[in-house]
């Protein structure tokens, strides 16, 4: 791959911490969600759940929707959304049931919670496996735990789309691992989009880990539904002392909603975060991680791989902040852009004051291979501690005529050569999973985006 | 197997092959030796189909039909190889993934069932380790990390598992220290048949002490001005590429 240095690049280092503006639809986009909110079917909530609704209701109304206005969304447009009335989801089956899920499950065996369109699906989960780690948010919320798992200020702060999710929420996945146990299988959590009108579906899903704990978590967001739809889910991850969580997330699917994905993410002392983000489709992909690396020793490693074809916009939008001393972040960003597609990842890593000996690496690449492609990569790093051993880089490039050239002259096809050069760009990324199943999944997929679904699973078994 | 006649090639709007003439038969090792910029790597290239040439004059019939209408991998499946004088490193694909796509991909054309993936590693590994090449390389990604050494063997390497009709070696001497050297000409050696031709492109003598030519050919400014035997290249080390400049071209194209 040629790579250009930054002057090639769209994104440029900017202030962050911007606080969201007011959008000029503000009113239009606070009555359409009223509706939404009135039209949601609940059980009584508790007093202190209605008053969070209230409180984070009115944060929405406050900004409304995010437009291009906003510094933090200049690289997705949920423009569409206006234009469509959206209605609150109701309980629906998969067409094609189990059958239509499995070639998106990357292991049929381990425990899964299924929803669709926010609604859990008890027929295509598979808890028998999963123990007493495993529960859903609803119905919890008589317990103190839930209330603090959901009732987390820091949540909503200048996110007019996360204040949303706690205005609407339904339902969730509620895990709460052991301190000191090691679970084998990893939890799965599908959250399917289906059906051809536009809803609105909000999960919000919560992730508590003992001291000690060790487990790994696949979510997996399954795009099998039309236009329009909006899709927005939170998931909050408490990680106390010494814990290790392995998160990975895939979004597949043929079907084009508008997709946010939020991830908050809090570390305590020497505790380990790793996540792989695997992101394809179309519509709109928005990844919004913000992780906070709260006491010492503790490290995160984020990883990610966008596929962008046809129309496709995929978003990630990363945050990292060092509180404290001696701890630990790796970033690793990989892109491809063809068709019309638009792939941006925007990065920033914020070392607070007295978080001295923070170990930081922020690295974006992206590969363009249709130059109506647009790919863009803002790395962001702002340092308020003077001990510290940070860098970011980024590039963008084309694939090397040279190099297909090279596979060209030993009799492959120029089709299968880009192919097989793409999918050397992209296998530093999907190594990253520790699992050999998560990573033959996250190959199989890159098959599919490069439509060589079945010819391509021989091969692999040689890397 | 091949005859060249009359090639003229250029690169961007430099005219660098001006009537290049050369006929190879099945069997046979031929040199061609230059100065720097005399246009023996444009010439290989040119054969292998790099897309960065373009031919402006001339033919070039390989096993009777015209080469030059073929695409870069349609020569290499007609049996056409070329070891590159700077093998390019490809991150993230493993060699032997590399090679097994090629080598189907080669195989299909002559009609072969593909070769799965065990049968394929256990053939590797045999060719390897007579290339004096630690099985590690099998996983490596291709060339990535890999020395001079190693990357002029790997080469060798995917000669061998492609079995081609015509091979060109571009240079594969520069860059090797003498170790390396005589272990990537052992292999070549062992490639040597009465049906495979071979052109061996370079610029000193002392490769050709180890692979022995049939015929040696002097380039110059684009075209062949001597030919002769083996001693011709040993009469180069001697004297210098200036002894044929000043004796002019008195022995073009007497091959």
């Amino acid at each position: 791959m040629t790579g250009s240095a930054l002057p090639a690049l769209r994104g440029r280092a900017r202030t962050s911490m911007k606080i969201a503006e007011r959008s000029p639809h503000a009113e239009q986009d606070t009555a359409a969600f009223e509706s939404l909110r009135n039209s949601a079917l609940r059980e009584p909530e508790p007093v202190w759940l209605a008053e969070l609704r209230e409180k984070a209701f009115k944060s929405f109304s406050e900004h409304g929707l995010p437009d291009i206005h906003d510094e933090e969304w200049r690289y997705a447009s949920l423009e569409s959304m206006r234009r469509v009335k959206l209605s609150a989801p109701v309980k629906m089956d998969l067409p094609g049931g189990f059958a239509a899920l499995k070639p998106f499950l990357p292991e049929e065996s381990w425990p899964r919670l299924v929803f669709i369109n926010g609604i859990f699906a008890p027929s295509l989960s598979n808890l028998s496996t999963a123990g007493p780690a495993v529960s859903r948010i609803q119905g919890k919320w008589k317990e103190r735990e839930a209330q603090e798992m959901l009732a987390d200020p820091n949540v909503d702060q200048n996110r007019p789309l996360s204040a949303l999710n706690t205005v609407l929420f339904s339902d969730g996945l509620c895990l709460e691992l052991e301190a000191g146990r090691h679970y084998e299988h990893p939890f799965v959590l599908v959250d399917i989009a289906a059906g051809s009108s536009p809803v609105s579906s909000a999960l919000r899903h919560g992730v508590k880990a003992g001291a000690g704990s060790r487990a790994s978590l696949v979510h997996v967001i399954l795009e099998l539904g039309g236009p329009n739809s909006f899709h927005n889910g939170v998931m909050t991850i408490d990680l106390a002392e010494n814990t290790v969580l392995e998160h990975a997330v895939f979004r597949l699917g043929p079907g084009a909603p508008l997709r946010i994905a939020h991830v908050d993410c809090r570390q305590q002392k020497g505790s380990r975060f790793v996540s792989n983000v695997f992101g394809t489709g179309a519509g709109l992909f928005r990844n919004e991680m913000r992780v906070s690396l709260s006491q010492p020793q503790a490290e995160c490693e984020l990883n990610g791989l966008f596929l962008g074809s046809a129309a496709a916009q995929l978003n990630e939008h990363v945050r990292v902040d060092h509180l404290a001393p001696e701890c630990r972040s790796q970033q690793l960003w990989k892109s491809v852009a063809d068709g019309q597609s638009r792939v941006a990842v925007e990065g920033l890593v914020y070392v607070h004051p007295g978080a001295q000996k923070t170990d930081a690496l922020q690295q974006i690449r992206s590969l363009l291979l249709s130059a109506d492609a647009v790919a863009d990569a803002k790395p962001q790093l702002e340092i308020y501690a003077d001990d510290v051993k940070c860098s970011h880089g980024a590039a963008l490039g084309q694939l090397d005529e040279d190099s297909i050239f090279y596979l060209q002259s030993r009799g492959i096809g120029r089709e299968t050569a880009i192919r097989m050069l793409t999918e050397g760009f992209a296998a530093d990324v999907t190594e990253k999973f520790s699992r050999p199943e998560l990573r033959a999944f996250a190959l199989a997929q890159i098959q599919t985006y490069f439509g060589t679904g079945a010819a391509g699973g021989s091969g692999h078994e040689n890397r | 197997m091949l005859e060249i006649k009359n090639l003229h090639a250029r690169v961007e709007d430099r005219e660098i092959l001006k009537g290049f003439d050369l006929t190879v038969k099945a069997g046979e090792v031929h040199a061609i030796m230059g100065p720097n910029g005399s246009g023996k790597s444009t010439l290989s290239r040119v054969l292998a189909g790099h897309p960065g040439y373009q031919v402006t004059a001339g033919t070039v019939t390989y096993q009777g039909k015209n080469l030059l209408e073929l695409s870069a991998e349609a020569r290499a499946r007609a049996g056409v190889f070329m070891a590159f004088q700077y093998p390019t490193e490809i991150p993230g694909v493993s060699n032997a993934y590399f090679l097994r796509a090629a080598l189907n991909a080669v195989r299909a054309e002559r009609g072969l069932p593909e070769m799965d993936a065990m049968e394929f590693l256990e053939m590797l590994k045999a060719k390897m380790k007579a290339l004096e090449m630690d099985s590690s390389f099998a996983s490596r990604p291709v060339n990535e990390g890999f020395s001079g050494g190693e990357k002029k063997r790997n080469e060798i390497l995917q000669m061998d598992v492609l079995e081609p009709s015509l091979a060109i070696l571009d240079e594969t001497d520069s860059g090797l220290d003498i170790d390396a050297l005589r272990t990537v000409s052992e292999g070549v050696n062992l490639l040597r048949s009465p049906e495979r031709a071979m052109i061996v492109v370079t610029h000193y003598q002392r490769l050709l002490s180890y692979i022995v030519p049939d015929f040696v050919h002097v380039l110059l400014d684009g075209k062949i001005v001597k030919s002769g035997k083996r001693e011709l290249a040993l009469e180069l080390e001697e004297k210098g590429y200036d002894w044929i400049r000043t004796a002019g071209t008195a022995g073009a194209g007497a091959h």
